[in-house]
């Protein structure tokens, strides 16, 4: 028991170092490889302070790599831009003045309801609001408020995503799918080319998977 | 910043260094281990006195060794050993021929395990 306590002591003062040697970043701002580093680092750390068979040297020198291997990576990624780009990736713009940016949706392996979610922990509940958004290498969302545009004065619900109706929402609102097909035929749009269409108690938002994003006044129509 | 360019320097020297140390001396102990109980098979009748040396002689590098082998695998070395000096105190050569070449084929096997090679790499 006494030699597990000391090993796991000798094991945390060299995460400890690692980690203060790593530098001063909050867990949100991880790279990627930082993410991969610090998982690696926790999982390197357990088996030699339990398993006292082992030289705690098979801890120690894996540890003291990773915090090696992290230095070299981020000394070259502050020399070197395609160096950065290649490790951490770029980031990239996700709505722009023609909307949503579905290629690069795709790019990143987000759909249209992960960026509804990110933009609404931005307290954005439409995307007419926002100029632009863009999603950082570590994964946040920044975004650049449209000027003077209007809030929404309800919840916009989802009726169509990604070419499928949402019959829950549908439902919420009592809207008929026969009007919103007439909606789609009057802009000349086939469902399966709608990204997203979202309705509030004034307003219909429709979302193309290429092209403009277009708005128009609710009233009866669906 | 200076000063984290030289610690890192610093570390990758001493793990290198170390490293470079540990292979070498790991290969060397057990390949002298081999050869010892090379020369004691080789001879017609085993030698009490030659296996009592290996013996001893292996104690000695024990203590290193646990430094950079895993224990249970540096103790199955151990108890090999210490069985064979039982049987050569007991004069029991019969008993003793196995524990030899089980010895020696440890010493084979565990130098590569611990050498820098792609096999253990990979």
């Amino acid at each position: 028991m006494l030699v597990i306590i000391a090993r796991s002591l000798i094991i945390l003062l060299v995460l400890v170092a690692g980690l203060r040697f790593m530098g001063k970043r909050a867990i949100g701002e991880f790279q990627p490889f930082e993410f991969v580093i610090v998982l690696a680092v926790a999982e390197l750390a357990s088996t030699p302070m339990q398993e006292i068979t082992t030289p705690i040297l098979y801890g120690i020198v894996p540890l003291i790599t990773v915090f090696v291997a992290h230095y070299i990576i981020t000394s070259i990624s502050s020399k070197s831009i395609r160096f950065r780009k290649f490790f951490n990736g770029k980031p990239m713009i996700v709505i722009d003045q023609e909307g949503v940016n579905n290629e690069n949706l795709r790019k990143l392996n987000l759909n249209v309801n992960d960026l509804l979610e990110m933009i609404r922990e931005q307290g954005y509940f439409s995307i007419e609001e926002i100029n632009y958004a863009i999603i950082e290498t570590n994964g946040k969302l920044s975004v650049m408020k449209k000027e003077n545009a209007p809030s929404p004065q309800s919840i916009p619900m989802t009726l169509i995503c990604e070419g499928r109706y949402l019959e829950d929402n549908l439902s919420k609102i009592k809207a008929n799918k026969e009007n919103v097909q007439k909606i789609l035929n009057k802009k000349n749009i086939r469902m399966k080319d709608v990204l997203l269409m979202t309705a509030d108690s004034n307003k219909i938002f429709l979302q193309p998977v290429k092209g403009k994003y277009m708005i128009f006044e609710a009233d009866d129509e669906i | 910043m200076k000063y984290k360019l030289i610690t890192v320097i610093v570390l990758l020297v001493l793990m290198l260094a170390g490293g470079i140390w540990e292979c070498v001396y790991i290969t060397k102990t057990f390949r002298e281990l081999e050869q010892r109980t090379n020369e004691i098979l080789s001879e017609d009748a085993i030698d009490k006195q030659k296996v009592l040396d290996t013996a001893e002689w292996l104690d000695k590098q024990h203590k290193r060794l646990e430094f950079v082998v895993p224990h249970f695998q540096l103790n199955e070395v151990s108890f090999t050993c210490g069985e064979l000096v039982g049987a050569m105190r007991s004069n029991d050569e019969k008993a003793a021929y196995p524990l030899l070449y089980k010895l020696r084929e440890v010493a084979k096997r565990m130098g590569d395990i611990y050498r820098f090679r792609y096999q253990n790499i990979i």
